[in-house]
């Protein structure tokens, strides 16, 4: 175990045994996965992983650029982990270990290797049977025939056993909560045409339809394998930040502190956070007092200063010097765990694909079966094989193709379409939920307007440099939120040598105030017409006022107007201040008797609750029980992976522009599903028809079956195109 | 047509062979990333060790 105390790095808790078992990947005590901040190109790539040349103890280093993740490897279980993330920060870059708990992306890694395998045997032995089948319908007769057959024959094997299994359990799994899957006739016709052939083949009699059988089984696999992978797609947008920052604790003890796992913090427990670290349980404030950005939490804006004994919650971040805190609730007790539960124990992922669909594939493949099993009945009474035959003609020509892969493809295609314009789905039943929306909800900070602020209704204009800079000096070594702001808008103020103050002392909750040649100079805030004002003051003189106001993102006022023209209700959901979400509200022309200010997440749960058909747009934790709650609840960029966990959509563009083309693309989802469903109707009632009285044979149906799948990918492509 | 008693069989184990090696690469994760090795291919060289 790497105990060197002397090298304490940010990362050197990295080593500890507990902290070991946190970040495991796969099970290899060698092993780590980093989701590593930064990594943009292939330069950044050749920069991490030149490091297993630096460092003599990692045996291998490989980035993933795509998930924007680094899994290293030790030589030994005793090598540090710690210089490695320390190596990497050096480079620019911000290591975060993941847990294995929370690595989604590994367990999809192993479910879409089997599925590529499957794929692989499903084209390896569907393309020679079809090859073999083909020299027979061309002519091909006497022992040569036969041993194609039997070759055939062969080659099916892996297909109904290995190749068909998932639609056998899908089957199965479906008859046990009473209702036919869609993998039924998939099962059905694998296993049906799989007996009669091999029957007809052992008496040397009829036809075999192992080429129609396979080829169709590797059709609808590989559909299932590209509407899977559009599925992955989503994942790597699940980024662990704010919650993998608040796993470690610097625990004190006997005047030194020592990392300690946070869930493994109790009640009464002293820690010390240090500057721009997260705090990692609720608790109460030790130090005199501290300021904390709280935007995760309760996306407020302006950083928070607290005083010495108030209360601190678990998701927040230190930006002044070290503090103490005293322990109070700590993993899943503390508010971002509970958060954190109620979103997880709500969120079960529903992968079926469309409510429509299924209901439709229901109906038609229970009436497909029942009809199949009556055919097949009368057999008994009559000519069995011509019997058998229009029986099964019928189930593989009415395939669910609609269903089976007109509808995922739709819903796939239209997902994709949405990626590419910046807007990520989590499940393609949004797409539907779409369709019922009339309320729609927004949050106010980080969705409409920008994180920052920016100066307004200045008394004057512009605000003289030599007034900024009596500002910024004044400020310089002020931990109030509002010199944080401050220094951010005026980042390119040049501070000239001039501006030298005799002393400068802090008006408590007030402000700044300093001394300069015999002048009193003080910047504080102040109240007027029941609006706050910032003012600098030159002995008690008015020298220049200014308001501070968040930003409308550009693309705002317009994206509103177009949705209340759609004829949606809108609504504006805020955490901040009341004046502030009017102005806003004012601003975008949404009513005011449709603002609310000074919201808590629960409050914002309970408006949304009050609609069922709404989008709620947000981000942050503050908005993870809104987003739940809402039928469609959708993340704007920025967003934490906590945001994630619980919305359906993910807008990777800023502003709100993004959902107009949402509603436009799940539109044309929805009419692609219907007139592919309308298609399969069609198609399945004359088909069937036909293969009922004889008019098909089984070897035409299995033809027919695979164009009209063609028709209806073509269509579906060409449907969702733009 | 006798000939294709030999074709045949060639034809199956060369398929079969592709096959194999192709699970074979998927089980050994070949497939598991397939955006950033395209990448990788741009890193100058000189500046890595021996990988061997």
């Amino acid at each position: 175990m790497h105990t060197d105390k002397t090298m304490q790095s940010t990362y050197d808790y990295l080593d500890l045994g507990q902290f070991r078992v946190l970040y495991n990947y796969v099970h290899d005590p060698r092993k780590m996965k980093f989701y590593i901040e930064g990594i943009k190109c292939s330069k950044c790539i050749a920069k991490i992983e030149n490091l297993k040349a630096l460092n003599e103890q990692v045996q291998t280093l490989e980035v993933d650029l795509a998930n924007q993740t680094a899994v290293v490897e030790l030589k030994s279980s005793e090598s540090s982990f710690a210089r490695v993330a320390d190596e990497i920060a050096h480079l620019g870059f911000r290591p975060i270990p993941i847990q294995a708990s929370d690595d989604t992306s590994e367990k999809w890694r192993q479910e879409s290797r089997r599925d590529l395998i499957r794929l692989a045997v499903a084209g390896f032995c569907a393309g020679n049977i079809m090859f073999l089948a083909f020299s027979i319908y061309f002519g091909l007769d006497g022992s040569m025939k036969r041993s194609f057959e039997w070759l055939q024959f062969a080659l099916y094997l892996p297909v109904v056993s290995f190749v068909a299994w998932p639609f056998y359990t899908g089957f199965l799994n479906g008859l046990k909560q009473r209702s036919i899957s869609i993998d039924g006739p998939m099962a059905i016709a694998s296993f049906i045409g799989f007996s009669f052939s091999t029957w007809n083949l052992f008496r040397g009699n009829g036809s075999i339809y192992f080429d129609s059988t396979s080829g169709f089984l590797f059709l609808i696999l590989a559909t299932r394998f590209f509407q899977k992978k559009m599925r992955f797609e989503y994942l790597k947008f699940l980024r662990p930040t704010a919650l993998a920052e608040t796993m470690k604790a610097r625990l004190l003890k006997d005047g030194s502190w020592t990392w300690i796992r946070s869930d493994r913090l109790k009640a009464g427990d002293n820690i010390v956070v240090h500057q721009g670290e997260w705090i990692p349980a609720d608790g109460k404030l030790l130090s005199p007092n501290a300021i904390l950005d709280l935007s995760v939490l309760d996306g407020e804006s302006l950083p928070r200063r607290l005083q010495n004994g108030s209360p601190v919650k678990a998701g927040s971040r230190l930006l002044s010097d070290a503090i103490e805190v005293n322990v109070i609730k700590s993993g899943a007790d503390s508010l971002l765990g509970r958060l954190l539960s109620s979103v997880n124990s709500q969120s079960i992922a529903d992968t079926e694909a469309s409510k429509l669909s299924n209901k439709a594939s229901q109906i038609l493949l229970v009436t497909v079966l029942l009809i199949a099993a009556i055919t097949l009945f009368l057999g008994f009474f009559g000519d069995f094989e011509s019997y058998f035959e229009k029986s099964f003609a019928l189930i593989v020509l009415a395939c669910p193709c609609a269903m089976a892969f007109g509808t995922p493809l739709a819903l796939s295609f239209s997902m994709k379409r949405a990626q590419e314009n910046g807007i990520i789905l989590k499940s393609a039943k949004t797409f539907e939920a779409l369709s019922e929306i009339d309320t729609i909800f927004l949050d106010k900070t980080g969705t409409l307007t920008e994180k920052f602020w920016n100066l307004t209704n200045s008394s004057l204009s512009p605000i003289p440099s030599n007034y900024m800079q009596l500002i910024l000096v004044m400020e310089s070594k002020s931990q109030h939120p509002i010199a944080y702001a401050l220094r951010e808008i005026w980042t390119d103020i040049q501070i000239s040598s001039d501006f030298k103050f005799d002393s400068i002392t802090e008006i408590p909750s007030l402000g700044v105030q300093g001394n300069m040649q015999g002048k009193i100079f003080k910047f504080h805030h102040f109240m007027e017409n029941s609006e706050k004002w910032f003012g600098l003051f030159e002995d008690d003189h008015l020298l220049w006022k200014f308001q501070l106001k968040s930003i409308l993102q550009q693309d705002s006022l317009e994206s509103i107007k177009k949705i209340s023209q759609m004829g949606y209700k809108t609504f504006l959901l805020s955490g901040d201040k009341r004046s502030e979400t009017y102005n806003i509200a004012n601003e975008l022309g949404i009513c005011p008797a449709s603002t609310y200010s000074e919201l808590t997440p629960q409050m914002k749960e309970l408006l949304v609750q009050g609609k069922p058909n709404s989008i709620m747009i947000g981000d942050g934790v503050n908005d993870a029980l809104a987003l739940k709650a809402a039928k469609v609840g959708i993340a704007v960029k920025g967003s934490i992976d906590v945001a994630l966990k619980s919305a359906d959509v993910l807008f990777l563009n800023s502003g709100i522009n993004s959902l107009i083309e949402l509603f436009r693309i799940a539109d044309q989802a929805r009419n692609q599903i219907r007139k592919n469903l309308k298609t399969a109707l069609i198609y399945n009632t004359v088909g069937g028809i036909a293969a009922l009285l004889g008019l098909i044979n089984p070897f035409i149906a299995a033809l027919l079956m695979p164009m009209s799948s063609i028709y209806i990918l073509a269509s579906t492509w060409w449907g969702t195109r733009k | 047509m006798n000939i294709l008693i030999i074709m045949i069989p060639i034809a199956f184990i060369l398929g079969g062979s592709f096959l194999i090696a192709f699970i074979w690469a998927t089980q050994n994760g070949q497939f598991d990333d397939t955006g950033t090795p395209a990448h990788r291919i741009l890193i100058e060289e000189e500046h890595r060790k021996d990988q061997a």
